[in-house]
């Protein structure tokens, strides 16, 4: 359960409104003055859909989904499409909203409260916000790109208590042709490193059409050497969307014999796959 | 990075939050994108087999403690290539 004083968390959030070091493209734009950065997102955050949902791992279902629009990448496939990427699109998240969304969710069973994008680091102040207005808050589970900058999940600990990690690229060329983000690898398992000190940590993959051994034999052989006993959730439900039809290799559904070789051989590796 | 201001214009969506997608392939495997419990029901009450469908209704009957007993084997796929 959160720790610490979310009121305390949100004013040196607000920093980052004003010169925003949330992600690692590091734009240091006035949010509040209306400056916009890579991600467009200014000091609002919007919800353009949240429910109860049970397709997460199961150790977290049934979860409190609140979808943000808005995110600091641009990966080509994603399922959101506009909706991830126009942080101008939902409903006005703010204390009232989330006090009453959290009730609602409450009554239908949700164990947690998770939040997703877009991508919810580019609305770390307006999060912290909202939440510091609510009571009885339940466990707080944080999807992420992880191109969160250390100072970004610095102001998490204590308030996140499961952090799900999209691991999404083995290597940088892909990540950078794929979803326009340079030095990916390395701010991706930094930031597992500082994620796993804070709070629970999952990891996820998706696996992608023709990337079993640039992108998830290196994230599932890093992993082995490095964090083995982190859960970790091979994801084999990619379905083209979004600008993938204009990526050759991503313009089909993954092949069904993908996903059980990529359980196996996580097995091999000696991974704690879930999911 | 050079900034740009811009209109705070607030583009309304729609809601999408009672609705789910399915979408089946035509190698029969089933994707569906915001899986609510009924969604899980449904589908093992059709008979669609799968770990996926299995472990996560035993999830919330943990929390709900309703009893279900839905078939296993795989075939569903929770789609995944949302943003984070
Ligand atoms: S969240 Fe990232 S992309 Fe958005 S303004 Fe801040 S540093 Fe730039």
């Amino acid at each position: 359960m959160s720790s610490v004083s979310t009121v305390a968390r949100a004013a040196q959030a607000a920093d980052h409104d004003r010169q925003c070091l949330l992600c690692e493209h590091r734009c240091g734009v006035n949010r509040s003055a209306g400056e916009l950065g890579r991600c467009k997102a200014g000091t609002e955050a919007r919800v353009f859909r949240h429910r109860v949902e049970h397709g997460e791992e199961p150790q977290l279902v049934p979860s409190h989904l609140f979808y943000l629009s808005g995110c600091d990448l641009r990966c080509a496939f994603c399922i959101a499409e506009e909706k991830a990427f126009d942080p101008r699109i939902g409903t006005l998240l703010d204390a009232p909203f989330l006090q009453q969304a959290i009730v609602w969710g409450r009554e239908r069973g949700a164990r947690n409260l998770q939040w997703v994008g877009g991508e919810p680091t580019i609305h770390i102040p307006a999060i912290l916000r909202a939440l510091s207005g609510c009571r009885d808050t339940p466990p707080i589970v944080w999807k992420s790109d992880f191109h969160a900058t250390p100072e970004a999940l610095e102001l998490l600990r204590g308030v996140v208590d499961i952090h799900v990690a999209d691991f999404k690229f083995g290597n940088d060329a892909c990540a950078e042709r794929i979803a326009g983000v340079p030095r990916y690898v390395e701010i991706v398992e930094r930031n597992l490193f500082l994620a796993r000190e804070s709070a629970d940590l999952i990891v996820r993959h998706l696996l992608l059409p023709g990337h079993f051994e640039c992108c998830f034999l290196p994230v599932a052989r890093w992993l082995a050497e490095y964090l083995p006993e982190i859960p970790f959730s091979i994801r084999d439900g990619y379905l083209p969307r979004w600008q993938a039809r204009h990526h050759t290799d991503l313009a089909a559904p993954l092949p069904a014999d993908i996903g059980p070789l990529a359980r196996r051989e996580a097995a091999m590796l000696g991974l704690n796959v879930v999911g | 990075m050079t900034a740009r201001r811009v209109s705070r214009q607030q583009v309304r969506a729609d809601d999408e939050s009672t609705v789910s997608d399915i979408r089946i392939g035509t190698d029969g495997r089933v994707h569906v994108f915001g899986t609510s419990r009924e969604i899980l029901e449904a589908l093992a009450a059709i008979g669609v087999r799968g770990d996926a469908v299995r472990l996560r209704l035993n999830g919330a009957v943990a929390m709900t403690g309703d009893d279900h007993s839905p078939s296993s084997a795989p075939a569903t796929r929770t789609p995944d290539n949302q943003p984070s």
